[in-house]
């Protein structure tokens, strides 16, 4: 079974067309597809009708895994296949197979240890392919996930630049090399000095400024690499390697994986810390890595009109956005799914070729 | 004992999470309550190091919020947090929507139920974990630890000499209603209940009996089975849903404050349609009535005879009929105290036969009252009265005695005396009586200027003029806070709650209190209406706890003066030696208090 | 003449009583109510759900402080 990540930088940028797209290419691929998301699917409520509305209309045959209290906003026909004795706050998570049709409100695992068993239910039951609706500042589950999707567009922020530089951000960040050479020996942060003397430091996060002093120092002399298998705070990671001065200087730097790094912080921060240190001739590794298979846009937004107090859709310069886009991911695939409508999506997700429109 | 962080992630609100730590604390938690305005990151920096069982957010304000808690429960996980650490959140700005698009394990929403939080940090689902509390346990009884002795010896000799006269004057009389109540008494004991069921062997016998002492239109209904004008019968299906949703409903809940078991309070119902009077039952109970009170139609007080079956009526009070009162009484909570009105009109006897049959708890019976405002000749109500007495006792059911006849203009201390009359009847006849001093601003007072300072005096001397008479339970109403009301609804409510405060204070036993539309009158009362009155009162009654309202001097010269008129009234009637000549003359009220005395009935008592 | 809409100052209350099964459901009626009457900016002000049913507060925002205000505009012919 392979699982993908659907994650959006925010809403409104197209993650439910990605994911619609993709389960209809599954589907004719003859493919068994699975949905599932972690929190609560869609908008919570509508614009104008302030309903929590199921945006998911799935395809008869597809495998779902949403939470019990869920069913009652069905419009699709279902079989309840198995009940999985996991718990969310809106009752327990049901294995379901569409049997006609319709929107679904999809509310699945809401943490990562629920996400890792709920993917065994899906392969006993015989998925090809799992899908796994997310969102970027809700990504540390998607750590047990085979890949990932990115969709952002102007509904993050509606310039050009701005989506440019934090979409090259995210990119940087599942780029980071896997550490090959150290291995996270425990579960705290481990400082290796180039005379091969190491030292634990007593530290399970990095949040909170009140115990950098003492870190700092333990940083006595030049450090070879330093393992932070922790949650941190970009900013604070940058603090400690200015206090660290020199002694950092040609360092790598090895966090577990981007997903907890974007727990920590946001991407633009992560990428000021990285550009720090690099520029320093440091480097940055992670432990784990996930593919990113490509990145889908939105060029549009709903703008806000105060004088109507109502929301107009309005849209960037979709060439530019692109242009700019595609120049900075390259060689990562991006696509308008709006417009482009023969997007191999599927064989992308499998490492394919990329499909130029 | 478990470990629970509690954090509030506003910048200065944090009262929920101080009330939170302080009940978790009560219960043995070890509570870590962090700062107000305390950043995500210090939270989860703490709760690595603390590793709390739980940790419980809460936000009130919409800014914001979803960036902010997202962040917090993915740091949480990413912190490896999340296996062994529950997150709950809670506030003002959360949704269960909110809650769970953020990943939380538990979103609380409302009042603060720390049962509910509790199950949470205990890893139970409430619903298996919790045990229905159930708020009553039994049926508290209004008259219960009254001995009924007179303080006023005067008084009490007075009564006597009019009471004796009224039970010597109904010797040997009866009415047609007397008659109906006889039949149906014999029915009802051959285990009869409709007089048109086919299966029943005599009911057929038992109809033409009846029928022979009833009026033209219930002769009609009985024979031809014409439906008074507006009246519909409700069907089996509608009666059947209806019973399945009441199944549904839940309304056990806590009584209003202060929980001392004083006063209980009652509501009004009587839409004229039964279904929907069920449903308003049941809401009054889930806002913490303690019972109800049944108002029927005027027009079915005016013809001799009851109708049967399930009746709907498009306008206020609903019909009188044995099935009517017990699909009612089937809505309610067992331990929901249910009054019946029948004390004016032609049906009186047989209205408390039905009543107490259907399982009511109390009656109701005041002749002068009837006799006057309520439109029943004196004679015939008072040969019924007595007659409806005597049931009453047999029945063993305590029987109220309503002072409304107030709003039409008649002063208290002739309305008063009439009441007394009843609580001296009713005692010789082995009933129990309640007088219902009206606390209202009556056409009396207003016009002559009694209440222009403040309503509290007055009804201070109301309810202590009575203390100072006799050792009876009192109980205000047909509602407090008469003609005080407007169609404004806060301005309704809180003219209800103060009045109803100020007699809770005052060690009333049990108070009738309005809705919200009390003074609508081109429709019935809406539901919404009575939860605005229910929820006004329980926050005043919390306002006033033990407290009082503090009454003038004047109210000790008001109680003295009433106390001297009424005797002043008692003497005139006993003097008279003739108490139905007495309400024609007008001793109780007359013409220029607004009152005349009634004519349905006239020339219907006859001799046994 | 002009709407009656347009003379309100800022919100439209409507107070009800509703049967239900929980809170949740309570919720969601106010909000399909809001949806059916066809009400801008709506909002649920208060509920209380007591075994029965909800007492519901429901408001409708239709002219926002800091928005044009139509009842300032002179008398105007539609």
């Amino acid at each position: 079974m392979k699982s993908i990540g659907i994650l959006g930088t925010a809403k409104n940028t197209g993650k439910t067309t990605t994911t619609l797209y993709l389960l209809r290419q599954i589907e004719e691929q003859g493919e068994q597809a699975g949905i599932t998301s972690i929190g609560l699917d869609g908008e919570e409520h509508d614009f104008v009708t302030r309903l929590p509305k199921p945006r998911m209309e799935l395809p008869c045959g597809a495998l779902v895994l949403t939470a019990e209290r869920c069913l009652e906003q069905n419009e699709a026909k279902v079989e309840i296949l198995e009940r999985t004795g996991l718990r969310t706050s809106l009752g327990e998570l049901l294995l379901l197979r569409v049997k006609e049709s319709g929107r679904i409100l999809v509310a699945g695992p809401h943490r990562k240890q629920l996400l890792e068993k709920a993917l065994n239910y899906f392969s006993r039951w015989g998925t090809d392919v799992l899908l796994v609706d997310g969102a970027l500042n809700r990504a540390v589950p998607m750590t047990v996930l085979d890949g990932v999707i990115l969709t952002t567009g102007a509904a993050l922020v509606p310039d050009v630049e701005g989506i440019v530089r934090h979409t090259s951000a995210i990119i940087d960040l599942f780029q980071l090399p896997m550490e090959e050479e150290f291995t996270a020996a425990s579960t705290q942060p481990q400082v290796v000095f180039w005379d091969g003397e190491k030292a634990v430091l007593n530290l399970r996060s990095l949040l909170s400024e009140e115990y950098l002093p003492d870190f700092v120092a333990h940083i006595n002399k030049p450090v070879r690499a330093i393992t932070l298998p922790v949650v941190c705070a970009p900013k604070l990671v940058e603090k400690f390697l200015k206090l660290g001065g020199a002694h950092f200087t040609r360092s790598r730097l090895i966090f577990s994986d981007p997903f907890r790094m974007l727990a920590g912080g946001n991407p633009i921060e992560w990428d000021a810390v990285i550009q720090f240190h690099r520029q320093r001739g440091g480097q940055v590794r992670c432990f784990m890595q996930k593919p990113l298979h490509c990145i889908t846009v939105n060029p549009f937004f709903p703008r806000y009109d105060p004088q109507t107090a109502t929301y107009k859709p309005d849209r960037l310069d979709a060439v530019k956005l692109f242009s700019a886009l595609r120049k900075a991911a390259m060689p990562l695939p991006v696509f308008d799914l709006h417009v482009e409508k023969n997007v191999d999506l599927w064989k992308i997700c499998q490492g394919g070729e990329i499909n130029e429109s | 004992m478990k470990k629970v962080l509690l954090a509030a992630l506003d910048p200065v609100h944090d009262n929920a999470v101080k009330l939170l730590n302080r009940k978790l604390s009560e219960l043995g938690y070890q509570t870590i309550i962090l700062p107000p305005g305390v950043h995500e990151n210090e939270v989860i920096e703490r709760a690595i190091r603390e590793q709390p069982a739980a940790i419980l957010i809460s936000r009130t304000l919409g800014y914001q919020v979803a960036e902010i808690l997202g962040r917090l429960v993915d740091l949480a996980e990413a912190a490896g947090l999340r296996e062994h650490t529950l997150l709950g959140v809670g506030g003002m700005a959360i949704t269960r929507e909110l809650g769970a698009e953020l990943g939380f394990d538990a979103t609380f929403t409302g009042e603060l139920d720390i049962e509910e939080v509790v199950a949470f940090i205990e890893g139970k689902h409430l619903a298996e974990n919790r045990q229905k509390i159930r708020f009553r346990h039994e049926k508290p009884d209004i008259t219960g630890g009254y001995t009924y002795q007179f303080k006023d010896a005067r008084i009490e000799h007075l009564l006597d000499q009019i009471t004796d006269q009224i039970l010597e004057w109904v010797k040997g009389k009866t009415t047609p209603a007397i008659e109906r109540a006889k039949i149906r008494l014999a029915f009802l004991q051959e285990e009869g209940g409709n007089f048109l069921d086919s299966n029943h062997k005599r009911a057929g016998e038992f109809l033409e009996r009846y029928l022979k002492w009833c009026g033209p239109q219930v002769q009609a209904f009985y024979r031809e089975g014409k439906l008074p004008e507006g009246v519909r019968r409700l069907n089996a299906a509608e009666v059947a849903k209806l019973m399945a949703r009441l199944k549904q409903m839940d309304c056990d809940s806590p009584r209003l404050p202060p929980g001392g078991g004083k006063p209980l309070v009652f509501v009004q119902y009587g839409t004229g349609c039964p279904l929907m009077d069920s449903i308003h039952i049941k809401t009054v109970e889930a806002w913490g009535a303690d019972g109800v009170l049944h108002f029927d139609p005027s027009w079915g007080a005016q013809q001799e005879g009851l109708l049967e079956g399930w009746l709907s009526h498009q306008h206020d009070g609903t019909i009188l009929t044995l099935e009517n009162l017990r699909l009612i009484r089937s809505a309610m909570q067992p331990t929901t105290l249910w009054n019946v009105r029948g004390h004016r009109g032609l049906n009186t006897p047989e209205v408390q036969i039905l009543a107490a049959t259907a399982g009511a708890d109390l009656l109701k019976i005041n002749i002068p009252y009837g006799a006057t405002a309520g439109g029943s000749d004196p004679a015939r109500l008072t040969v019924d009265g007595v007659y409806s007495l005597r049931l009453a006792a047999q029945y063993g059911l305590p029987f109220d005695i309503p002072g409304n006849d107030e709003l039409s203009g008649v002063p208290p201390y002739k309305t008063f005396a009439g009441m007394l009359v009843m609580v001296m009847l009713g005692l010789k006849l082995g009933a129990k009586p309640i007088p219902k001093p009206l606390l209202c601003y009556s056409p009396y007072m207003q016009i002559e200027g009694q209440m222009e300072d403040n309503y509290v005096d007055m009804n201070t001397a109301k309810l202590a003029v009575w203390r100072e008479i006799v050792d009876a339970p009192l109980w205000p109403g047909e509602p407090v806070g008469f003609m005080t009301h407007t169609a404004d609804r806060i301005q309704s409510a809180v003219t209800t709650a103060a009045h109803v405060a100020l007699a809770a204070g005052l060690g009333v036993d049990a108070v009738t209190m309005a809705s919200s539309d009390e003074a609508y009158s081109k429709g019935a009362i809406s539901a919404a209406a009575r939860v605005d009155t229910l929820r006004a009162v329980r926050d005043m009654l919390r306002f006033m706890g033990n407290c009082r309202f503090q009454a003038t001097p004047r109210a000790a010269l008001i109680q003295e003066q009433l106390r001297n008129e009424v005797i002043a009234v008692l003497e005139k009637v006993a003097q008279r030696g003739d108490f139905v000549a007495a309400i024609h003359e007008g001793l109780f009220g007359n013409q220029q208090d607004g009152l005349y005395p009634g004519r349905v009935g006239r020339d219907t008592v006859m001799i046994a | 003449m002009k709407r009656a809409l347009d003379q309100v100052v800022d919100a439209l209350d409507i107070e009800t009583f509703v049967l239900c099964g929980d809170e949740e459901e309570a919720r969601q009626i106010g909000e399909r109510l809001l949806a059916e009457l066809n009400l801008p900016h709506g909002d649920i002000v208060f509920l209380e759900f007591n075994g029965c049913g909800a007492r519901l507060r429901l408001r409708s925002y239709l002219h926002r402080p800091g928005q044009g205000y139509p009842w300032l505009s002179p008398q105007e012919e539609t």
